[in-house]
């Protein structure tokens, strides 16, 4: 459908049992955009990305990915990493390059195989014979070899070593297009802050905070992480 | 896609079940040797000994516990290929994909009942090689042409076999797709979940009862079995089965749309 | 050349900077082309719309011009980019008086203490 806004949320809540996740988001992010979901842990990050990818159900609300509910077409065009394992263990790194090539029509085998030998992977290698840290790199050049409308990456740089950090965040600049977006989901802000556009705070299920990088330091004269440390002070 | 779905259930749930069939079927084999070996051994001038050794026990009993171990595995591996591929991790992945739930449900039923199917025969032509030899296999071989040859003759028996085997492939699904309602009832439980779905299953089955008899009281009621009654008898079977392929469809069709509509409309991936 | 972000300026206006040093040193040298907006977001770290703001604000100030079909470039005029440089040379020169002043040193004092550390590097330099 290719409208411009690619995520709409409007009043997005969900409850767990009666535990308040998410409450009454509205959010719009357009296209050509990186931005980063801040928070801390429980603040309802994951569940917002999961409500986008329809691996949750809202309780109250709707939200639109390029104008759809989450559905066949959105999947085609989001390319998800969750925060957990998800693969199958007894798959070769290759054999996983086929099936995401088999199902999303999007997929770069090329770019994928390139990813793998700069990380020093072997595509013969079975996913369980490998590290967690190694794992979570496949996982990754997977998502990112896609040429997807939408990246929804949840904790992408959690436990991730510096050198794979910077990669990461490598390749999500050498993969930016202005018809895609990329949301990223974290609690660590002062290393990835610069590749952000714009930022969101969610607070206890809530939105805080919705601005531009660069808004917040010339508005408030600090950095985003020095506004979050204020922000979310224990 | 439905297609490549079906290549990747059909890996997945194969490269554990199909080695399982295959060691049926060498069980059989070695212990038919033994069994031949031991028959030879008998003939000829010594006796005891090697022949009824501890070898051949224990391909026996070997071969007993595969068999067993086919039907118990068979059916766990496809409640997990259901469970845990779908709401458990992997359903991060298996729903993220571009397909439909439909779609989803429709492969996996398929190859389970595939699967079943297999472990079956695995199970029957193992039997098979350990009692036949060349005598009962010929005559085997015979009984299929003149089974043909008799239902041409009375087309209506090749009817009851069709509609018989309709029956029993439309009960098969049927069964895999309330197993599969059951696990999506269990999801919708907060805790304890198993336990959730095998209460859905009790519960399904009382269900099923309960409809039984409504049924049967409604045919009563409105005199339903006297217009059975009244058919000549081979019309009445014809139209005996096709009610029981129908009951079974629509029970099968229940519970794929109640699977389906707890996997759209009420997924909470943990 | 690295590419130095911290805490709390704007980036944008801090990749203006380092861009313009990055023009008057020769980096990019008058008339050259400029790499991509990705390709230097993603050398810098930094997110493309950013730098294509920074970009932007150079283009406004003239040191550099879009071709439509093209590309960016380096301005050609050389008299330009000296006047920038030594614009930046003076403002680093005050920001540097003010700080010796602050330490309480008077200019002449700082002339002298520039001679003398200077004539030191030229001794370290020739060993």
């Amino acid at each position: 459908m290719n409208t411009n806004d690619l995520i709409v949320c409007s009043g997005l809540t969900k409850y767990f049992g009666g535990v308040k996740a998410l409450a009454d988001l509205n959010l719009t992010i357009g296209r050509g955009r990186i931005v980063g979901l801040l928070g801390p842990n429980g603040s309802g990050k994951s569940t917002t990305i999961k409500l986008m990818n329809g691996l949750l159900t809202p309780t109250h609300g709707e939200v639109r990915i390029d104008g759809e509910a989450p559905g066949v077409y959105t999947h085609s065009i989001v390319s998800y990493l969750p925060e957990r394992s998800y693969l199958n263990d007894w798959m070769k790194a290759s054999q996983l390059i086929d099936f995401f090539a088999d199902f999303y029509k999007d997929f770069d085998k090329k770019k994928a195989y390139e990813m793998l030998k700069a990380l020093d992977i072997s595509p013969a290698d079975r996913l369980k014979t490998m590290s967690k840290g190694t794992k979570e790199k496949v996982q990754l050049i997977l998502v990112m070899s896609r040429a997807a409308q939408l990246y929804l990456l949840d904790e992408p740089i959690g436990g991730v070593d510096p050198a794979t950090r910077d990669y990461i965040l490598n390749t999500i600049l050498t993969n930016y297009s202005e018809n895609a977006t990329v949301m990223l989901s974290t609690h660590l802000i002062s290393d990835i802050e610069r590749v952000l556009d714009e930022v969101i705070f969610l607070q206890k299920g809530q939105l805080t905070l919705h601005e531009t990088v660069d808004d917040i330091r010339e508005s408030r004269g600090k950095s985003v992480d020095a506004l979050f440390r204020e922000v979310f002070a224990c | 896609m439905l297609r490549k779905l079906f290549k990747y259930e059909w890996r997945a749930t194969s490269r554990v079940l199909l080695p399982l069939y295959g060691s049926v079927l060498v069980m059989a084999i070695i212990n038919r040797l033994f069994a031949t070996i031991n028959m030879h051994m008998l003939e000829s001038a010594t006796a005891g000994g090697l022949s009824f050794g501890l070898p051949q026990v224990i391909a026996g009993f070997v071969y007993g516990g595969l068999i067993i171990a086919s039907f118990i595995v068979t059916f766990v591996l496809l409640i997990q290929r259901f469970y845990k591929s779908l709401l458990g991790d992997e359903g991060y992945l298996m729903f993220t994909l571009p397909v439909t739930v439909t779609q989803h449900i429709w492969v996996k039923t398929f190859v389970a009942a595939i699967m079943c199917v297999l472990s079956g025969v695995a199970t029957l032509l193992s039997v098979f090689i350990l009692a036949f030899n060349g005598q009962n296999w010929l005559s085997l071989l015979k009984v299929f042409p003149e089974a043909l040859q008799m239902m041409f003759k009375e087309p209506h028996l090749l009817g009851y076999t069709v509609e018989g085997v309709v029956w029993c492939v439309a009960g098969m699904l049927a069964s895999i797709l309330s197993v599969y309602l059951c696990i999506a009832i269990g999801h919708l439980a907060k805790r304890h979940r198993v336990a959730a779905a095998v209460g859905a299953y009790f519960g399904l089955s009382v269900v099923g009862q309960v409809v039984m008899f409504l049924v049967i009281t409604f045919a009563d009621a409105t005199g339903f079995d006297f217009w059975f009654a009244n058919m000549a008898p081979v019309a009445a079977m014809h139209a005996g089965m096709l009610l029981l392929i129908v009951l079974t469809a629509a029970s099968g069709a229940l519970f794929f749309f109640f699977t389906r509509l707890i996997l759209t409309r009420r997924l909470n991936l943990e | 050349m690295q590419w130095m972000i911290n805490g709390d300026r704007p980036i944008y206006q801090q990749l203006t900077g380092q861009l313009t040093e990055r023009i008057v040193s020769g980096v990019f040298p008058a008339g050259a082309k400029m790499p991509s907006v990705r390709d230097l977001a993603a050398e810098a770290g930094v997110n493309p719309n950013t730098m294509q703001r920074a970009l932007a604000d150079l283009e406004r100030e003239g040191l550099l011009y879009t071709q439509r079909t093209s590309g960016r470039f380096v301005t050609e005029d050389k008299g330009m980019i000296e006047k920038v440089r030594q614009q930046l040379a003076m403002g680093r020169i005050a920001d540097f008086l003010s700080s010796m002043r602050l330490i309480g040193f008077s200019e002449d004092e700082t002339m002298e203490l520039l001679r003398k550390a200077s004539r030191q590097e030229g001794e370290t330099h020739e060993h």
